[in-house]
């Protein structure tokens, strides 16, 4: 068997998750992104549910702030953020000194609506347990909701849905080599 | 694209996008979010395609991109253990394990021309247009990888050129 015999007949082995390309397929029509928890959570079945559970405990253990820790990257550059309520689970995210959009909690999801000059975002709200992201691109307004599980154990997705701004990078035009 | 058109590209493509992706990110889960970026991406774009090799070429292209713009965010942290991965993924023929290890143990840059040399059989200066790099920098990671692979799986991996 020759190198290129074997290299093939092992990394043949790899295939992409079925899901991966249903959730394309089903994205082609509402333009919904999926996208998947961080480390520690992708494996877990229950993830939504541990999520939730963890997102409204830490809610009254910290006095009422959504998260433990929010993070922002503006352009690829992080951030100092700080969320001010503005009243029963909604928030103003402010970033680096500027009002760059607003957090909302509901009963099983985050919506989060951003106005922001920045080509490029970022938001990261992290719990013990867990994190979710969601990111935008293309400057203007636009918004983006997480939903969680309602913690019956059965393994939620959390789906972020881009409603404005989104850009597409020419390839070719945004290769910069290794 | 029509959506036939995406379909077929999709089912044809996304095992070569995942391979790819994971050669460079090194586990499943950034590689599968890439699947579903570059797929995305292809079902958005208004760019004609000349042919079946210029789709092929675009879609290593935009992994590729995708790539580096993953691994740069600075809140990316998944890592995945390989050798359970491994293990997972031969559990028949746990022989073929080394030759997976061995290359995942490379250098990220001497994974991807690796994987486009051995696997979809590109020439050199195929790789170099795909990966934008010069052809002597991409016959220079070759020879690189293959001393390491050698000296990693000696007998298992035969000299070749």
């Amino acid at each position: 068997m020759t190198n290129k015999e074997r290299y093939r007949s092992t990394f043949g082995a790899l295939h992409a998750s079925p899901d991966t390309v249903l959730e394309v397929t089903n994205m082609k029509q509402s333009k919904r992104k999926v996208l998947r928890p961080l480390t520690g959570l992708a494996a877990a079945g229950a993830a939504g549910a541990l999520l939730v559970g963890s997102a409204f405990a830490v809610n009254e253990a910290t006095d009422g702030a959504l998260a433990q820790r929010i993070s922002i990257w503006l352009n690829g550059k992080e951030a100092e953020t700080t969320l001010v309520s503005t009243g029963e689970g909604a928030y103003d995210v402010v970033a680096d000194g500027e009002t760059i959009g607003t957090v909302t909690e509901g009963e099983d999801s985050v919506a989060f609506n951003y106005d922001s000059d920045a080509e490029e975002g970022h938001i990261v709200m992290e719990w013990d347990d867990g994190s979710i992201e969601m990111e935008w691109s293309g400057t203007g307004g636009g918004s983006a909701s997480a939903s969680f599980g309602a913690g019956d154990g059965e393994s939620q997705e959390e789906t972020v849905t881009v409603t404005e701004g989104v850009s597409e990078a020419d390839p070719e035009a945004s290769e910069d080599g290794e | 694209m029509t959506e036939q058109e995406f379909t077929r590209a999709a089912e044809q493509y996304s095992d070569m996008i995942f391979r790819l992706a994971f050669h460079y990110c090194g586990n499943r889960y950034d590689a599968d979010d890439i699947v579903q970026t570059v797929l995305l991406k292809l079902l958005r774009t208004t760019r004609p395609f000349d042919g079946e090799e210029h789709l092929r070429s675009w879609l290593l292209r935009v992994t590729i991109n995708d790539c580096k713009k993953l691994l740069r965010a600075p809140w990316r942290c998944r890592h995945e253990a390989l050798e359970d991965y491994a293990n997972e993924l031969y559990a028949d023929i746990p022989e073929d394990s080394g030759l997976f290890l061995a290359v995942m143990e490379l250098p990220k840059r001497y994974r991807v021309v690796t994987y486009l040399y051995y696997y979809e059989g590109y020439s050199v200066n195929e790789i170099s247009q795909i990966i934008g790099s010069n052809p002597s920098t991409i016959r220079t990671r070759m020879q690189k990888a293959r001393a390491l692979l050698k000296a990693k799986l000696k007998e298992e991996w035969s000299d070749d050129e």
